[in-house]
Parts: C-alpha cells; structure tokens; sequence
C-alpha cells in the first residue's frame, strides 16, 4: 500500500516535469519570431554585386548616387551591366547592349540625357577600359558618370 | 576582395566628353590636363608631378570652376592614378571635370 502511494506520487512529478520546461520555452519561441519579424520588417535587402574588384580609395565623402545604370570592370578586364555580363569584344556590340539595357532596364522614364551611370572599376586597370564604356554610353547621350569609390581609411 | 563587402561606396563624379575637337567643354576651359601616367600631368606645355602641381596653375583654374582631363589611350594611368587626379582638382575647387579620352587642340 505504502510502495503503491509512492509510485503515484513518482509518476505524477514525472508527468509534471516535461510540462514546466514547455511552459517555459513559449516566451523564447515569441521573443525569437518577434526578433525574426523585426529584422524582416527594418532590415534592408541589398543587391549584391556578382563579381570581384578592389574599388578606388577616394577622399571624396559624397555617397554613392542611386543610377538604374551600374557598370562593373573586374580586375580581370570582365565587364557587367546591371549585373549582367557582357560577352563581346566589338565596341559596336557593347554600344548595342547598353541601347539594350537603357530601354528595357525600367529606364523608360529616364531620357537618356538625364540618366546618370555608375562605374565601378577595379582600382588598378588602365583607365583605357573606361574607352569602350565612355564611347558607347556617349553615342546615346549619356554623359553624367559616377566612379564608384571607397574612403582611403578602408 | 568581393565588391560587396564595401558597405560604404562614396563617389567621384564627371562627365564624358566627345573627342573631337569641336568640344564646347573641352575647348572652353584653359584648364586642360593631360595625364602621363606615373603622376605625371602636363598642363601649357609643362609637365609636373601631381603633387607639385604648382599652386598658380590652380588658381587660374578656380575662377573658371572646370577642368578637362584628357587620358591618351597609350598611356599606362590607372584608375586609381585618375581617381587621384579627380581627388586632387575637386579639393582645390574644380567642380566640374570633364573626362576624354583623346583631344586635339583646335586650329
């Protein structure tokens, strides 16, 4: 009788104990959704750039203009438009490309002698690279640029 | 080094400017440098290293408040070498830069 009473008792904390550890992993389940749900909300979702450079130091403080255009030069000469790449080697092709880009890139409310480019280029090229680029966008009258740079203390 | 670690882009700005000599921007200013390359940059048929471009040569330019810089396709300038340049002409009050890359001096 006595053995019985003692084995409810020792089943009954057992059945206990699992309940109490639940209960006390609600409010941390809450804290992290409610933290997940925050991040979503404030947190800012940045194009990544697909490719590598080594940018330009710069004393300039001025941030970086946001263009509908973005062309990138890698180190190793590639080049990308809209984090497109550009396979080509004639000037002709690459002016076509970028006629391309201007009209379907949701450029439409832009008027190509408004539409600022951005550059970034791999630091140590030859700044003959730009040629090509400079032409092309020039032909289509396009003539403000912005050479994407980081501060000097980077 | 992956471009997109750099949270903190910042820029130089300019504008392309055709090669012909018909150029208005080009033509304008008497604030026309040529980059050598190795900081070399002639300007009036001197030549100078960036930094001793001597103080006079930028003061005749501040009034204008425009510079052309003019990159020969032969030379061996990089764009950190330019971005020197455009650093170097907007700290002493050249707003306006006008990039080309080839220029012959009108007749």
């Amino acid at each position: 009788m006595w053995i019985n009473h003692k084995t409810e008792i020792l089943i009954a904390q057992q059945s206990k104990t699992p309940s109490t550890s639940e209960t006390h992993l609600i409010p941390l389940i809450n804290i992290v959704f409610l933290m997940l749900i925050f991040f979503m909300v404030a947190g800012h979702i940045a194009e990544q750039d697909t490719t590598e450079l080594i940018p330009p130091q710069s004393t300039s403080k001025q941030g970086l203009t946001e263009t509908a255009l973005t062309i990138i030069i890698t180190a190793d000469g590639n080049l990308w438009i809209n984090n497109q790449q550009f396979f080509g080697e004639s000037p002709k092709r690459l002016e076509e490309q970028l006629q391309t880009h201007i009209k379907t890139s949701h450029l439409n409310s832009h008027t190509s002698n408004s539409l600022e480019v951005v550059l970034k280029v791999d630091s140590q090229l030859s700044a003959k690279v730009l040629d090509p680029v400079l032409q092309g966008l020039r032909t289509l009258n396009v003539n403000k640029f912005h050479l994407a740079t980081i501060d000097t203390n980077t | 080094m992956l471009s997109s670690t750099f949270s903190q882009w910042h820029q130089l700005s300019f504008s392309n400017t055709t090669q012909t000599n018909n150029t208005t921007a080009v033509t304008k200013t008497p604030n026309r440098f040529l980059l050598l390359g190795l900081n070399k940059i002639k300007h009036q048929d001197r030549t100078y290293n960036l930094d001793q471009l001597e103080f006079e040569v930028l003061t005749q330019s501040l009034s204008q408040q425009q510079a052309a810089i003019i990159v020969t396709p032969n030379t061996k300038v990089t764009i950190q070498e330019l971005v020197n340049t455009l650093d170097y002409f907007k700290a002493h009050g050249l707003n306006q830069i006008h990039l080309t890359s080839s220029y012959t001096e009108p007749q």
